[in-house]
């Protein structure tokens, strides 16, 4: 599924990038790479369907019912603020998200990812409990258990160490192969622990 | 789809308690507009039918006598077009006018062993299905004519009169068997005829004969009845409170306590009617609790629940645990009305069957309390969902 921009430009923006014409290729990958306050957020924030506060048309070469279907099985994404529940332990967080293809991904599998991120001993504790770094990995975890066409990261390096980086960026790469999904990366530099197709700085 | 997880999140931080004791207060809001109307529903039958003051459906209508009454007697008549108007009306069963007499008449003994009696008297004739006498026939060829006597005459003479007048006590059996005897005259005409008491009344305090005696004698004296100055009315429903105010307008007196007693029912009545406005503003103010709840609830949690809905929850998913909740929370409000309103109503009924012949109608405010009930829970099931929907949307 391509994603086309036209004439795009976020509204909310004093010093907003704009693009006369762009296409989200499928299944690349690309890394956005833009000093704070540029709209890397909106950016995906618009293209993920809960922002419409711009100018210009978003399309998808897809035709999707409805923004519940393209949340469940197209879009993935894991939010720049995470966007957990605190009061849910860490379980339960992935849980809520599973329910919709509880037969995606095996429990056992989870569990394996767990395990990789260091986080299988923290699973019944509440996620309010957890450190920022490894709430990002909750996130992320989440992100995957879902059919997609797109996974899209905001930042989602920002708070994990370098050898972490690297683990996660390890899960990413297996998933987007498995799903066959494109991905974007938004980064506030334009090296990245996951290779990338193309790079732009907005 | 499971909901397990959805529905452990949404019950974090949900003020059960305070919704309950709202829920409750509904209860109560219901509770007194059920057992009110249904009380209302099993005693106005007994009201109207089993009481000795209410039963009297048949009412007499007169109209005022006044000082200028003496100028224009005509006043006091009821001409064809007034009874016609008055039978007319929604209210009136039927109307028949009293048959008076127009001439002189005068009773009394004649007898060798009686003491000499002799009084001036009217008459005055109704149709026989308004008395419970057996012989009320009269024809031409008829030697006696039979009278029909107010009961509360009899006592009056027997308790005041003959005690103050040294004269022989009358039992109703003794009257029954004397003749009296009639002198009828006017004008130059005149006419002596046998008369015998075959009964007493209570409802008419009138000296009563057939209609068709006095319809002969009336023709025999003047030619013609005179028109009628009282109205025996049929009344369909005699607690309604617009009968009075309509024979209030149109200068009518009544003489029975039936208007006091169209007054209690009135006041009765809106004693119902605030009764139950006061149960539906209880009803009405914890429903808007309710809701008011809830509101709050999915504003403190509106983070949360658009969340879901990025997720890929519809709306219709996070709604579910809310109308669930509230709808049971209600139902059980419904329930326990509807079981204390029958309990309440049993306790009443055995009461009341100390004193009346109950035939208890059907527990008629079931099926007003479920029909409201399904309503206002659809309603409530929109209102979450509307409601949800704009706050996960915008």
């Amino acid at each position: 599924m391509n994603i086309f921009l036209e004439n795009f430009q976020p509204l909310s923006l004093n010093n907003g990038f704009a693009l006369s014409s762009f296409t989200f290729q499928f299944p690349k990958r690309y890394l956005i790479v833009a000093p704070s306050g540029r709209g890397k957020t909106t950016l995906l924030h618009c293209i993920y369907q809960i922002r419409k506060d711009y100018k210009g048309k978003i399309a998808f070469s897809k035709t999707i019912p409805s923004l519940t279907i393209l949340w469940r099985n197209h879009l993935s994404i894991v939010f720049q603020d995470l966007r957990l529940f605190p009061h849910l332990t860490l379980w339960e967080n992935l849980q809520i998200k599973r329910v919709f293809h509880p037969h995606l991904v095996k429990e056992s599998q989870l569990l394996e990812w767990l395990d990789f991120l260091s986080l299988a001993d923290l699973r019944f504790q509440r996620v309010e409990h957890l450190s920022l770094g490894q709430q990002q990995r909750v996130a992320l975890l989440r992100s995957f258990l879902q059919p997609m066409d797109w996974l899209l990261l905001d930042e989602p390096f920002s708070h994990v160490d370098e050898a972490t980086a690297q683990k996660m960026a390890i899960l990413i790469e297996a998933i987007l192969k498995e799903r066959q999904a494109g991905c974007m990366i938004t980064a506030l530099q334009s090296s990245s622990p996951l290779s990338c197709d193309f790079c732009y700085v907005l | 789809m499971s909901y397990k997880y959805l529905f452990r999140l949404q019950h974090q931080n949900f003020p059960l308690l305070r919704l309950f004791l709202f829920s409750l207060a509904a209860t109560i809001g219901i509770l007194l507009i059920s057992i009110i109307l249904q009380g209302y529903q099993d005693l106005y039958p007994i009201l109207r039918y089993q009481t000795s003051v209410f039963k009297k459906s048949t009412i007499i209508l007169y109209k005022p006598v006044s000082f200028w009454s003496n100028f224009n007697r005509k006043q006091l008549f009821f001409t064809q077009e007034e009874i016609e108007v008055l039978s007319k009306q929604p209210f009136v069963h039927a109307v028949t006018p009293f048959l008076r007499s127009a001439f002189n008449v005068t009773a009394f003994i004649d007898h060798p062993l009686l003491p000499r009696f002799y009084t001036a008297l009217f008459l005055e004739s109704i149709p026989k299905n308004y008395l419970n006498i057996a012989s009320w026939d009269w024809d031409s060829t008829s030697k006696v004519v039979p009278l029909v006597f107010p009961k509360h005459f009899l006592h009056l003479y027997n308790v005041a009169f003959a005690q103050s007048q040294q004269l022989p006590l009358l039992s109703e059996g003794m009257i029954k068997r004397l003749r009296f005897r009639l002198h009828l005259s006017y004008g130059n005409r005149q006419k002596v005829m046998d008369a015998a008491v075959v009964g007493f009344t209570e409802k008419f305090q009138s000296v009563l004969v057939p209609p068709s005696f006095l319809q002969w004698a009336n023709r025999y004296f003047r030619g013609k009845n005179p028109p009628p100055t009282r109205l025996l009315v049929q009344l369909k429903n005699p607690l309604d409170s617009q009968t009075a105010l309509w024979f209030k307008e149109k200068g009518y007196e009544t003489l029975n306590p039936w208007e006091e007693v169209s007054k209690v029912v009135f006041i009765l009545r809106w004693i119902v009617i605030a009764a139950v406005g006061i149960g539906g503003i209880i009803f009405l103010l914890s429903l808007a609790l309710i809701v008011a709840t809830l509101q709050w609830v999915f504003v403190q949690n509106q983070v949360s629940l658009r969340i879901l809905y990025y997720l890929g929850y519809t709306p219709k998913q996070l709604a579910f645990y809310y109308q669930c909740l509230g709808s049971l929370l209600l139902i059980l409000g419904f329930v326990i009305a509807l079981f204390a309103t029958s309990w309440l109503r049993n306790r009443y009924l055995s009461l009341l069957e100390n004193y009346f012949s109950v035939v208890p109608s059907e527990f008629e405010v079931l099926y007003a309390v479920v029909i409201v009930a399904v309503v206002v829970l659809l309603v409530y099931w929109w209102w979450v969902f509307h409601r949800l929907s704009r706050i996960v949307k915008c």
